[in-house]
């Protein structure tokens, strides 16, 4: 489903030294997979999600999605993939403040033309066991049920792949093996999860793990 | 995405953050109040002018001795001239078609006393014509006739205003006043008329009969003035043109190649003027609703730019989540567009009750109409969408991974 060959990544930060966060990159990722990123603080893990995430483009080499290589996308091609095919969980994560649990699912549904917004936004709260809570306002959640609901909407539309950056790096440890048991089920369910930490007990739950470090993956 | 699903996010965007919103429309608000304010009174002295016409009568020319110039809107006899005479008026009522009817005048400025009030008034001796061909209604007692004329009765009627300065709420009916030294008895009193465009009060000056002003009064034997109907509005100009030479002639000024001693006057320079000083009040107008909208346009770019700095998390989520760039400018477009629109319906709110307030605290004629708010308010969405082009732009341009970095 997802091929790096070659893939680099140089930050060129003006003036100063130029960062090369990864370096001739080659990586596989089949459907049904659930992997996790690990590595140490600086080693270059976000810089790959977002590339796997379609957020930044490979300063050289080629990615390949669902045998498209993406260089050959345009900026619309690839917002439109981000919302069909990827969702996207973040550390801090990224609800819409004073916005409901409800509204906040139903996001990525405004950008795309599926019909019946509101229920397949409750859906999704359900999957994440935080149907109560839909008309409640993000900022009014604890933190673990926040982050339910970020993945309640990287869930809502249906996508091929789900990236999560450190998930839990702002969960205390029960919620953040909460929020792991929903990953693994949905990876049982067929999801594909790509899981990015510098925690090693986390990254227990993914069924293979990739080593980063200095931009240079490692499989073992 | 649909425009209706657009117009939903920028609406929720806009409430979440209304303290901001209502920042962004207050200039934008005070500038339409204060244009459909002044617009309101613009119309209104537009209405009250038409009305004032209806009123002093369309049809008039006035030929006035010597040389009139009219200094901030107010007509001044600059040298008096002693040239027109009753003659003039029997030559111009005998040589010119298209003229029905000739009043003359002859007025100053005097003492007049009743009881232990005295005071300065205009006393005007006039024809009995006068009063029609003026417009002006009794409000109490009757005219003096062709006969007082005649035989220089010593009658007066008043003005309304002057009939309250000097008799307050007696009956001034049967009264004896003193012009100058002479004793007049009063016969009637006018209904009020209100100010004209070219300044001069009518309610406050005393009229007599003119052979009686001229005899007994000012003891002279020219005019001041001849107010002369024409048959139609449609003959104004042509009525002029018979008047001048009529009066040139008479005057044998051809013969001595002089300029004219007389100035001709008529309603149509009079709503000329008033027209042109509408036009300066509209320019007036056009000014101000610039600077205000202007103003109004600044306050939302800045909140507009301080927003869309504020918030970058939201429009990098957005991106990561599939917005496309357009989407995003399209939301601030909308976001901007609104704000455009409530601040000139708050604007149009806070007009529309001011000029209500001066409506009833003051003279003033005030005409709000439907079409100066239909436009202010296309207007003010106008300036929300051009204002919001900028922060729109700078919003679609934000990175999403720096944007989701930041918290
Ligand atoms: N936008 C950027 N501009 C310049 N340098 C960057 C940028 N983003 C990342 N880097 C650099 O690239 C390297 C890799 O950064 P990255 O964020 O991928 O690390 P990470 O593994 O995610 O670290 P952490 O665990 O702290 O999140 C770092 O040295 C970082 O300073
Ligand atoms: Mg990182």
């Amino acid at each position: 489903m997802i091929q790096l060959k070659n893939v680099s990544k140089k930050f060129s930060n003006n003036g100063q030294k130029p960062v090369q966060a990864l370096k001739e990159t080659n990586l596989v990722i089949n459907q049904g997979e659930f992997v996790a990123i690990v590595g140490p603080s600086g080693s270059g893990k976000s810089s790959m999600m977002n590339i796997l995430g379609m957020l930044d483009r490979p300063t050289s080499g080629e990615y390949y999605f669902e045998n498209r290589e993406i260089n050959t996308l345009s900026e619309d091609e690839l917002a439109s993939i981000r919302n069909k095919k990827i969702g996207f969980v973040f550390q801090k994560f990224h609800l819409l403040p004073k916005t409901t649990a409800l509204e906040n699912v139903e996001l990525p549904l405004l950008y795309s033309d599926r019909k019946n917004i509101r229920g397949l936004a409750l859906d999704a709260l359900k999957q994440v066991g935080l149907e109560e809570r839909a008309t409640h306002r993000a900022n009014e959640l604890s933190g673990g049920q926040q982050q339910r609901v970020a993945i309640a909407r990287a869930l809502v539309n249906e996508p091929e792949i789900i990236f999560a950056d450190e998930p839990t790096g702002n969960l205390d440890s029960a919620s953040g093996q909460e929020i792991m048991k929903i990953f693994q089920e949905l990876n049982e369910a067929g999801k594909t999860i790509v899981l990015i930490t510098h925690d090693l007990t986390i990254a227990a739950y993914a069924k293979r793990t990739i080593q980063i470090h200095d931009g240079i993956v490692n499989e073992n | 995405m649909t425009i209706t699903k657009t117009i939903k996010i920028s609406f929720k965007q806009l409430l979440i953050n209304r303290g901001k919103s209502f920042f962004a429309i207050i200039g934008l608000s005070i500038g339409i109040a204060s244009v459909i304010t002044m617009v309101a009174i613009g119309d209104g002295a537009k209405e009250e002018t038409l009305n004032q016409l209806d009123q002093l009568g369309t049809n008039l020319i006035t030929v006035n001795a010597g040389k009139i110039k009219s200094v901030m809107q107010r007509k001044q006899n600059t040298d008096l001239m002693t040239t027109l005479k009753l003659k003039d008026c029997e030559v111009i009522l005998n040589s010119c078609p298209s003229i029905k009817e000739v009043v003359p005048s002859l007025e100053g400025t005097i003492k007049v006393k009743y009881g232990n009030t005295t005071t300065s008034s205009m006393v005007n001796g006039v024809t009995t014509s006068y009063f029609r061909i003026k417009n002006f209604t009794l409000e109490k007692g009757e005219l003096f006739t062709q006969m007082d004329d005649k035989q220089s009765m010593r009658l007066a009627v008043l003005g309304g205003q002057i009939s309250q300065t000097l008799f307050e709420n007696e009956d001034p009916i049967g009264k004896t006043l003193l012009i100058g030294k002479v004793p007049f008895t009063i016969i009637g009193v006018l209904k009020s008329k209100g100010t004209t465009i070219s300044g001069s009060n009518l309610d406050a000056q005393v009229l007599i009969p003119l052979s009686t002003a001229m005899r007994r009064i000012y003891n002279v034997n020219y005019l001041n003035r001849i107010f002369i109907e024409v048959t139609s509005q449609s003959k104004m100009k042509d009525a002029e043109d018979e008047i001048v030479s009529a009066l040139r002639s008479n005057h044998r000024l051809d013969l001595k190649g002089k300029e004219n001693d007389f100035t001709i006057d008529n309603q149509l320079t009079d709503i000329q003027a008033s027209e042109s000083s509408a036009q300066s009040f509209t320019w007036l107008i056009v000014g101000v609703s610039a600077i205000a909208l202007l103003v109004g346009g600044i306050g939302i770019l800045a909140v507009m730019l301080l927003s869309v700095r504020e918030r970058n998390s939201e429009i990098g989520l957005r991106l990561s989540v599939g917005a496309k760039r357009r989407d995003i400018v399209w939301q601030f477009l909308v976001e901007s567009s609104i704000l455009g629109f409530a601040g000139g319906l708050t604007g149009f709110t806070i007009g529309f009750v001011v000029s209500e307030i001066i409506k009833y605290t003051s003279q003033w004629h005030i005409s709000m109409s439907p079409i100066s708010v239909v436009i202010s308010l296309l207007f003010s969405i106008f300036i929300g969408l051009i204002f919001g082009v900028i922060p729109a732009q700078k919003a679609s341009r934000a990175d999403p991974i720096t944007a989701l970095q930041k918290e």
